[in-house]
């Protein structure tokens, strides 16, 4: 059993980040971008009849799911909450596939809502730490930053990369932020000097090397492929799907600079019946510079350790050789909580679709789009294609 | 200082024992031989629920390390620029720690180093590194 052009993305919808949220709320926003999914997809509320939905990463409500799916209306045969940090995006839509395959349910809204408050993130954030982080909180780790941190000081010890190479990733999704007015820093292009020049956070990364948090939301609607033809919108079709994970701190990682989408991406590669060489663009999780280096390396793009010239030989823009990120990535379009992951699904249907204008990417056909979650830690990977091929 | 301990859980008060007597000791598992750390009640290699708990030379090597410059934690700000590593100990497992007594600038991964048992505020003491 595959899951190999079982289902279909019809309907996106998206908020632009918000460094500012206003008087948004996590359940408001959910509501505009579920609108919005609907429409794009020619559906109704009614025609739901799944819900998989991102915890909120501030609060901690109980039995999240079924508020969401109430709230918005929606009488569900199949309804869980997704709990991956960054890879839950990803790992909502092959899940829905599954369910759909499965025969639970027909169409699924998967959810992403977050509002990002920087107190309140701190004020639950040791509380709801594992009891085994009283072997690294008395150290003083910085969240995410130390240990992505690390993973670049061991890759450039083993491999020589170069601060300018990991520079390089940063400034070609800036260039494709800089096509995307709904980036945070769109008109804001920036050079390899520029992110060199930026402080220096957590050694050896740079603060042009870090994503902003802010808040935002984005929805999909997952449906059975037969059923994808009578939608409005141009279906994207799932090909292939993998997911896997070794380690939930980094500190117990077997090798930090070789992550789980090795496997993850093996596996979504062999069920859909294709290699790298056949993606026409990728959409990959990019937390940190780092993130997309080591990726490109796991799912096979370049080879252990080549990462760094890699990046460096080739053009990362939406007209180059290997167009990532084309939406500016979460480094420069924004990283609305776990929607930030979701922003790489987004886009990649809308490549998919030829619907991207200006940053549009030439005959896009197939795309990975690569979900990360922790520190290089839960990894889901999805192979999309305009058609099953 | 006052560094941010958690509590203390079953599994792991005897390594929080040992290290009051500046002592770093580690469960060895009865079944597969292997060390396990952080200490917990299953062996992830091979699923026994039976340890040893052994004593570490204290030696190891920096796996990786970066140097923290805007700590989260307010407790941190007095100590940054401060170093936050991966040590690997000699008998093969890895833990977080902090490379002391020497500049963050001075520290590389393969650099050899040695324990060090610091008591803090609350008379609990913590496993650090300096270079051996």
């Amino acid at each position: 059993m595959s899951l190999r052009g079982c289902a279909a993305i019809v309907g996106i919808g998206e908020l632009a980040p918000m460094v500012d949220a206003g008087k948004m709320t996590t359940l408001g926003m959910a509501s505009q971008v579920t609108s919005r999914a609907l429409i794009d997809a020619g559906l109704k509320i009614t025609d739901i009849d799944g819900v998989l939905a991102a915890p909120d990463t501030i609060e901690d409500p109980l039995m999240w799911g079924g508020q969401v799916a109430e709230y918005l209306g929606i009488k569900s045969n199949y309804v869980d909450i997704v709990d991956l940090g960054g890879a839950t995006a990803a790992a909502m839509v092959w899940r829905a596939a599954a369910a759909i395959k499965a025969g639970m349910c027909h169409t699924v809204l998967c959810l992403t809502s977050n509002l990002w408050n920087v107190e309140r993130f701190y004020k639950t954030f040791i509380p709801r730490l594992s009891t085994e982080a009283q072997y690294e909180l008395p150290y003083g780790p910085m969240g995410a930053n130390s240990g992505y941190a690390m993973i670049a000081q061991r890759h450039m010890h083993l491999y020589g990369t170069t601060p300018a190479q990991l520079a390089k990733v940063a400034v070609d999704q800036r260039t494709n932020a800089c096509h995307n007015p709904e980036a945070l820093y769109c008109g804001k292009p920036i050079t390899i000097e520029d992110v060199l020049n930026s402080p220096l956070v957590v050694d050896p990364l740079h603060l042009l090397e870090i994503v902003k948090p802010c808040s935002g939301a984005a929805a999909v609607i997952v449906t059975a492929s037969v059923r994808a033809p009578d939608c409005r919108s141009k279906p994207v079709y799932l090909l292939g799907a993998g997911e896997h994970a070794t380690h939930s701190s980094i500190i117990y990682s077997p090798d930090i600079t070789t992550s789980p989408i090795k496997q993850s991406a093996k596996r979504a590669f062999a069920m859909a019946g294709l290699t790298p060489g056949d993606m026409d663009l990728v959409s990959l999780y990019d937390c940190y510079t780092i993130t997309v280096i080591v990726s490109l390396e796991d799912a096979g793009f370049c080879g252990k350790g080549e990462g760094g010239p890699f990046v460096e030989e080739t053009d990362l823009t939406f007209k180059g050789k290997l167009p990532c990120n084309t939406h500016g990535g979460q480094l420069s379009w924004g990283q609305p909580g776990l929607a930030g992951g979701m922003s790489h699904v987004t886009e990649a249907v809308r490549q998919l679709r030829g619907i991207c204008g200006d940053r549009q990417v030439r005959d896009a056909r197939l795309a990975l789009v690569n979900c990360n979650g922790g520190i290089m830690s839960d990894q889901a990977t999805l192979i999309l294609g305009r058609e099953v091929y | 200082m006052k560094r941010p301990f958690m509590p203390i859980t079953p599994a792991s008060e005897p390594y929080w024992s040992y290290l009051q007597k500046d002592e770093l000791w580690i469960p060895r598992c009865n079944s597969c031989s292997q060390l396990v750390f952080y200490p917990r009640e299953i062996c992830p290699h091979c699923a026994s629920l039976e340890f040893t708990w052994e004593k570490m030379s204290g030696r190891g090597k920096v796996y990786s390390f970066t140097v923290i410059r805007r700590p989260f934690l307010p407790e941190f700000a007095a100590m940054s620029p401060y170093v936050f590593a991966i040590i690997e100990l000699e008998e093969g497992i890895r833990m977080a720690s902090n490379i002391i007594n020497c500049q963050p600038n001075d520290v590389y991964i393969g650099q050899s180093v040695r324990a060090v048992f610091e008591e803090h505020e609350n008379g609990r003491k913590l496993v650090l590194f300096e270079p051996a």
